[in-house]
């Protein structure tokens, strides 16, 4: 009888105990719904009165909004390998491309590594190229299992980026491709490469210095 | 009496909803402000916008990208109005990038195996651990019945095992916002664990 006291006693406090510490860590934890509707504001602007801060808002948007690009835009979207030609905001093509793969290179002198990955950022169209050849860096060779040469007229190949050639700087391009089976996949080596018809209107269409934006 | 009531009742309520309109358009200033920062000084950034349920990676004030989120919720205290980095990504399937053999590129196009990481190879469950003691939890809605168990151990997680984790880190004066992310399906948490490289600063609209 007086074990089963105890048992019941200890029973209740643990009980207790756990609604308690229940309580405790919900009342810590839950979203504070005021602190999460409102900011934390200057005081300094708190003095500025709700019309003066909404034609601020105003301005400070159309700043914003000046920031974007004006005419043409290039978006490419690296993870679905998918490439839209803009104007103004509007969607003139959308193509499908082949993006970096991601892989990875290590010369086997050691000293060099290269990572096979579609730059990302904001970037602009620096020149155009009408049947471009390719300077194969030395990247090319080590892949080929063969040694860079040291003469510049043995490393350009032609047709290999295809017919036009749009430079965005670092020796990256949006190019046209041999393998277009493969497009819609990532395995280039950073390079954005785009089928025949698309990249032809790219060519003709996006003027040199029209932005660049890789996600 | 009888007419000094409703005066009294009209400027009151004229009175909240003027300071209702101060505190939307405050919030909005420090929004648009970071905004502005971040476009002018980041080539990318992304918006969790926690009141539309939607992420967003915009450049330059554009948006290139937007997630719709399918279920959202938060525990602790609002984070900061003001650009936070992501410090890193954490999952439990990191992606691993593919080793170039020299001289073993050139292969038979019959027996062409693509060695890229593609979108396929990202993570659909995982954590963006932000700047400010912030961690946002992404993951898709469970489908069949290992993500179902999986779905359930979060649940678990995030009504015990995170509660308890803040509270002891509200005694070490360290609390953490925390907020879950569902996405309806996984090819779109995939997707913004590509969008999101390390280091990418963003903000979290409330």
């Amino acid at each position: 009888m007086k074990i089963r006291k105890i048992l019941l006693l200890a029973g209740s406090i643990s009980l207790g105990g756990l609604i308690g510490l229940i309580t405790i860590t919900y009342s810590v934890s839950r979203p504070k719904a005021s602190s999460w509707r409102t900011a934390l504001f200057n005081a300094a602007e708190e003095t500025k009165p709700a019309a003066k801060l909404a034609s601020e808002n105003r301005a400070l948007k159309r700043n914003l909004g000046a920031l974007g690009p004006r005419g043409y835009a290039i978006l490419i979207d690296s993870a679905e390998n998918k490439l839209y030609l803009m104007k103004d905001g509007k969607l003139l093509r959308e193509a499908v491309v082949s993006c970096g793969s991601g892989s990875i290179l290590e010369d086997p002198g050691g000293k060099r590594m290269w990572i096979f990955d579609t730059p990302r950022g904001e970037f602009f169209i620096r020149y155009k190229l009408k049947d471009p050849d390719w300077v194969k860096p030395d990247w090319a060779f080590i892949e080929e299992g063969k040694e860079p040469p040291r003469n510049q007229a043995d490393r350009v190949e032609s047709g290999t980026l295809g017919d036009f050639a749009l430079g965005f700087g670092d020796g990256y391009f949006i190019h046209g491709t041999l393998y277009t089976r493969l497009l819609g996949r990532n395995v280039t080596h950073g390079c954005v490469r785009v089928g025949d018809k698309d990249l032809e209107f790219i060519y003709q269409t996006a003027p040199v210095g029209t932005k660049i934006y890789i996600y | 009496m009888r007419r000094i009531f409703p005066i009294l009742l009209v400027s009151v309520l004229a009175a909240s909803a003027s300071a209702q309109d101060k505190i939307s358009e405050l919030k909005e200033n420090r929004l648009v402000k970071e905004e502005l920062a971040l476009a002018k000084n980041s080539s990318l950034y992304f918006v969790l916008d926690i009141n539309n349920k939607t992420i967003v990676i915009k450049a330059k004030g554009i948006t290139l990208k937007e997630w719709k989120i399918g279920k959202l919720r938060f525990w602790g205290s609002a984070p900061p109005l003001s650009a936070l980095t992501v410090i890193r990504k954490s999952s439990l399937i990191v992606p691993q990038r593919v080793k170039i053999k020299p001289g073993e590129a050139e292969q038979d196009s019959s027996s062409f195996e693509l060695d890229a990481l593609e979108l396929k190879d990202m993570p659909a469950s995982y954590s963006l651990i932000l700047e400010g003691r912030t961690v946002v939890y992404i993951r898709p809605r469970a489908k069949n019945i290992g993500s179902r168990i999986g779905s359930f151990g979060h649940f678990l997680n995030w009504y015990i095992g995170l509660p308890l984790k803040n509270l002891w880190l509200y005694i070490k004066k360290k609390p953490l916002t925390m907020i879950d992310v569902i996405f309806a399906d996984e090819k779109g948490a995939k997707s913004l664990y590509w969008a999101l490289p390390d280091k990418i600063k963003g903000l979290i609209v409330r």
